[in-house]
């Protein structure tokens, strides 16, 4: 067991970890982060996604004790209190969630494009999905609703 | 080897990561085989799962300060084990004078992914269908090695030497990747062909240099995803190496003669992902695409 401190969301949280555990089973089983899912385990479907020290990573293929001393920022951490991110808004406005299972990832991995380069153009917004799978296929909903929230990142700069 | 669904849990292993290359070295002799070197991990983790590997310690280099940097100078770049792929993908010489490297990193899995992996770590898992070792090898890259007996420098070119094999005792680390610097006029691209993010069916990568009146006269085409190991034609780099300076073949006639070579010469295999015979046309097809580009047509 090894003792990490890590920050999830800007709480700070201390917790006695495995050494073979993984970031995931951390956040979800742990720390009841339940917006990071769990789906092929080996770094395909990319639902696991997380920001780690601000870049997206899946948090399937990182061991806790690796996140020792770092940030992790989750779905629920992009929302403040119930109320969601600009972001967040446009994927509900436009229907770029259909079973959900998904929603988080792409969130989270959308809102480090944006705030890297909130003029990605759509070949690049296309390019950084291609490592999230949605199997409803809500790909062509969620578009519209990244070039909407591009506007909100584009004013915070 | 299986790439069924994997384990849920990992096996038990005690993870350290030490400040030093000299830490890591001493760990790594005292463990000897029960240790494991990690970058990125996304190799690692993923063999953990399928149980390919079961060590008892895991040693992570990313506590390393000295492992991570990309330098250019002294007519030559230099990665170190510990810089992610995404890092060289953001730098400007990495994209201006090794393009068919840049590419081949572009197309390597995706994005999130490679805010993890290392270049240093896609070389040494060793499988053939990873991206890297093809560009390096055509640009003539070296690896630095440090073991108990100090630093040796031995070419990307050879140190596959099977499916996820390479020439690394178990008390080394390869600390750095180290690629001269391109001639001035040196072309370079890299194909692949797959679904996405998915593995190539077959990689190939092409860099040309030496350019006389629109003709090169050095021109490295490596082959990745096809084989145990890379695949360097050599038949065709002596081709394009031996083209009379008086009179130069039409680029058609060039381009023939290196597709006979590479036909008689380079032997895809077979395997779940493709046949070898549908590799075997992709192979000519994406050959002579490589070397028209090289020759300056589409």
């Amino acid at each position: 067991m090894t003792r990490i401190y890590l920050q999830v969301n800007l709480r700070r949280r201390e917790v006695e970890v495995e050494d073979n555990q993984l970031l995931l089973d951390l956040l979800r089983d742990r720390l009841g982060v339940k917006s990071v899912k769990a789906a092929c385990w080996r770094g395909e479907c990319g639902l696991c996604t997380v920001l780690l020290d601000g870049k997206a990573v899946k948090s399937c293929l990182v061991l806790a004790v690796e996140a020792d001393g770092s940030q992790v920022v989750t779905a629920e951490g992009l929302s403040v209190g119930e109320a969601l991110s600009p972001l967040q808004k446009a994927f509900v406005k436009h229907g770029a969630t259909q079973c959900g299972f998904c929603t988080p990832a792409f969130v989270v991995s959308v809102h480090s494009l944006l705030t890297e380069n909130p003029s990605a153009s759509e070949s690049e917004i296309k390019e950084r999905l291609s490592g999230l799978i949605c199997r409803c296929g809500t790909y062509n909903q969620m578009l519209p609703a990244i070039k909407e929230a591009a506007t909100f990142y584009k004013r915070r700069e | 080897m299986s790439f069924s669904s994997p384990y849920f849990t990992l096996p038990r292993f005690r993870y350290i990561r030490p400040k030093s290359v000299s830490e890591a070295l001493s760990l790594l002799e005292k463990h000897g085989e029960d240790a494991r070197v990690m970058a990125g991990g996304v190799g690692v983790i993923n063999m953990l799962k399928e149980r390919l590997m079961d060590p008892k310690i895991i040693i992570d280099l990313k506590g390393i300060p000295e492992l991570h940097h990309i330098s250019n100078g002294n007519g030559e770049l230099k990665i170190g084990a510990t810089t992610t792929l995404n890092e060289l993908l953001r730098n400007d010489v990495v994209k201006n004078s090794y393009p068919a490297l840049w590419e081949a990193i572009s197309l390597l899995s995706d994005h999130n992914l490679r805010n993890r992996s290392t270049l240093v770590g896609d070389i040494c898992e060793g499988m053939p269908w990873v991206d890297s070792p093809p560009p390096l090898i055509a640009y003539g890259a070296k690896l630095e090695i440090v073991g108990p007996k100090g630093r040796r420098i031995t070419p990307v070119e050879g140190f596959i030497k099977g499916m996820a094999q390479v020439a690394l005792a178990s008390n080394e680390i390869v600390t750095a990747v180290t690629v001269p610097a391109p001639p001035s006029d040196s072309r370079g691209r890299y194909y692949k062909f797959s679904k996405g993010s998915e593995f190539g069916l077959v990689n190939l990568a092409m860099v040309a240099s030496g350019y006389e009146s629109g003709y090169p006269k050095e021109v490295r085409l490596v082959y990745g995803g096809i084989s145990d190991t890379p695949i360097v034609a050599d038949g065709v780099t002596e081709i394009f190496r031996n083209l009379p300076s008086s009179r130069r073949d039409s680029p058609s006639e060039i381009i023939n003669s290196a597709l006979k070579w590479v036909t008689g010469s380079v032997q895809p295999m077979d395997d779940n992902l493709a046949s070898a015979e549908y590799r075997k046309n992709l192979v000519e097809v994406m050959t002579a695409q490589a070397l028209r580009e090289a020759l300056g047509r589409r």
